[in-house]
């Protein structure tokens, strides 16, 4: 598998202590990386130390393949586009205007494209209005059409729905499915929410404490999480010949659970069950959701 | 860093700090000569060499102000994270700073320059001082106004905070000052009192041979005249009261403190944490 970034025993010191210890996790092309944790897991220190706004005090990073002390690593920056925090544009300029400055800084040798950007950003229609009286949303769009000026492969968003209205949260999801599908964009996504990551994310990274506790990708996830009857009986292998026949798929956790993956009749169940002189003893509907996910690979004690 | 040039001085062209700048400048220079002309109407006698230095005590300012308004936007608005983050290096960011601010600063000198060069010569008698001189207190103006635009880009490359910024330079120019007009101040006292001066008895007498007791000699005039010589605020003020001992050597030591600051300033940048 090809990987945009690989990040390797990565770690960050401050003077108040170890934001960053000995994280390792790798984003694969094409996908829509979800970065998950908590408030201070280090998932911003991360992506400052991605963006080369920051240097780690120990471990690599690598960019396309190019480590991050090496001398190229610019080449390989100059093909990522990111929004750390706050939208980045300034205030006192237009939507055109700010796209026109990144241009410059890019050394683009005209401002062909601008207007695609603003179309597929929604701020065709913006004119000479400043940014300052701009909404949030607007802003963080604007932040992102300005991390897409250059036509970048990797796009790095740092909690982009934070502080948006119901509206503004969709409008930035389907910005980010569109970039994805469309213009096969890598992205990295750090979110607190985690109901929202869940809708756009092809693979998460779990990270806490400064680690990552856990990468794995949405299918293997959706698998752990699937919709489930766990049942409670005293003879499993009664219970694995009975739904053997009925054709259900199920897993056998120890010598008295098991989890089934089917709707069940349970009157039929419990019928056959007691062919088997097997007792069905409980009976539960499981529905792990990320947040729930999340929770149990991280400890609930805090939020996330 | 020929980008962030072309990006910057984009930017600097529509930044109203510039222009309130020039036209601050042009209207000093402007009241410079209806003052002299004022003078003039008075039987005072005035050169042009004056009117190029009575710029100075304002031109200490233009950096800071400059500095912390046009470059302490890079920081407040995040926009100094899309540079580096579009793969240009740290000191090409910090060079390109300090190219925009002295360009700003040495633009509003021109500014304060045209109606004096304009108007100037028609109420003055000639330069005063030799071209030669002329040039090189000209010259050494410029290099004072680039030395602290050294200093106030360095700091508006390491205090990321704009009202922190806007606060610490104008202080510091202040401080400057007032360190500056004390040392001037002690290296201007005459050497021996003039006239007449009245005793604790209340009797006038001739005190044209009395010897000033406040009057720097030896080893400490050398330090105050070297603190003067050196200090950018200090080199303001002996330009602007015509104070000047050692033209050349204010000129290096100015470049001195541009290429040491610039020097400390990109090394420093270079390890500074950006949020």
């Amino acid at each position: 598998m090809e990987y945009v970034l690989r990040t390797a025993d990565l770690s960050k010191r401050y003077r108040q202590g170890r934001a960053l210890n000995g994280l390792t996790m790798a984003v694969p092309k094409g996908a829509i990386y979800g970065l998950v944790g908590r408030n201070g897991a280090g998932k911003t220190t991360l992506i400052r130390l991605i963006c080369g706004l920051q240097a780690p005090s120990g471990g690599e990073y690598r960019l396309y393949g190019r480590r991050h002390t090496d001398r190229d690593i610019s080449r390989a920056r100059r093909r990522m586009g990111a929004v750390v925090e706050t939208p980045s544009i300034y205030l006192d300029m237009s939507a055109r205007d700010n796209l026109k400055q990144q241009y410059r800084v890019l050394g683009l040798p005209s401002f062909e494209g601008i207007d695609e950007l603003l179309e597929l950003v929604g701020l065709a229609d913006t004119g000479k209005k400043k940014a300052r009286h701009f909404s949030l949303g607007m802003k963080q769009r604007l932040g992102i059409a300005v991390a897409l000026a250059g036509d970048p492969d990797f796009l790095v968003l740092d909690e982009p729905v934070n502080g948006l209205d119901p509206q503004g949260i969709i409008e930035i999801r389907e910005l980010i499915l569109r970039l994805n599908r469309e213009r096969q964009i890598t992205v990295l996504i750090s979110s607190h929410i985690l109901d929202e990551l869940s809708r756009l994310a092809t693979h998460y990274g779990f990270i806490d404490g400064g680690r990552m506790v856990k990468e794995i990708s949405a299918a293997e996830l959706e698998a752990a999480c699937r919709k489930c009857v766990r049942l409670t009986v005293t003879d499993t292998a009664a219970l694995a010949r009975v739904l053997d026949a009925m054709g259900a798929e199920y897993k056998v956790l120890d010598g008295r659970t098991a989890d089934v993956y089917e709707k069940l009749n349970v009157s039929q169940l419990t019928l056959a069950l007691a062919a088997q002189d097997c007792e069905l003893l409980d009976i539960r509907e499981r529905d792990e959701s990320l947040e729930s996910y999340f929770v149990s690979l991280v400890g609930g004690g805090r939020h996330a | 860093m020929h980008d962030l040039l072309r990006a910057g001085f984009a930017r600097l062209w529509r930044a109203p700090i510039l222009w309130l700048g020039v036209a601050f400048m042009a209207l000093c220079g402007g009241m410079v000569c209806c003052t002299v002309w004022d003078g003039t109407q008075e039987g005072i006698v005035y050169f042009m060499g004056d009117l190029c230095r009575y710029h100075c005590i304002v031109t200490v300012f233009l950096p800071a102000v400059f500095c912390a308004l046009f470059l302490g936007t890079e920081y407040e608005h995040g926009v100094i994270r899309n540079k580096l983050i579009a793969g240009k290096t740290r000191p090409a960011v910090y060079l390109s700073s300090l190219v925009l601010s002295l360009a700003a600063c040495f633009l509003m000198i021109a500014a304060y320059f045209l109606p004096v060069c304009i108007i100037g010569p028609f109420f003055t008698e000639g330069l005063g001082v030799s071209p030669g001189m002329l040039a090189l207190t000209v010259v050494g103006e410029l290099l004072m106004a680039a030395a602290l635009c050294a200093l106030c880009t360095l700091g508006s490359m390491l205090i990321s905070r704009k009202a922190i910024l806007a606060v610490t330079l104008l202080l510091a120019v202040l401080a400057g000052l007032a360190v500056g007009g004390n040392v001037a101040g002690r290296l201007g006292e005459p050497e021996h009192f003039q006239g007449l001066m009245m005793t604790e008895e209340g009797e006038l007498v001739d005190a044209s041979d009395m010897e000033n007791p406040d009057y720097l000699q030896g080893r400490e005039r050398e330090v105050y005249q070297f603190v003067a010589d050196f200090l950018p605020t200090g080199q303001a003020l002996l330009y602007n009261f015509d104070m000047i001992v050692h033209p050349w050597a204010m000129c290096l030591y100015s470049l001195l403190i541009l290429t040491a600051s610039t020097a400390g300033g990109l090394l420093a940048f270079r390890r500074k944490d950006l949020k």
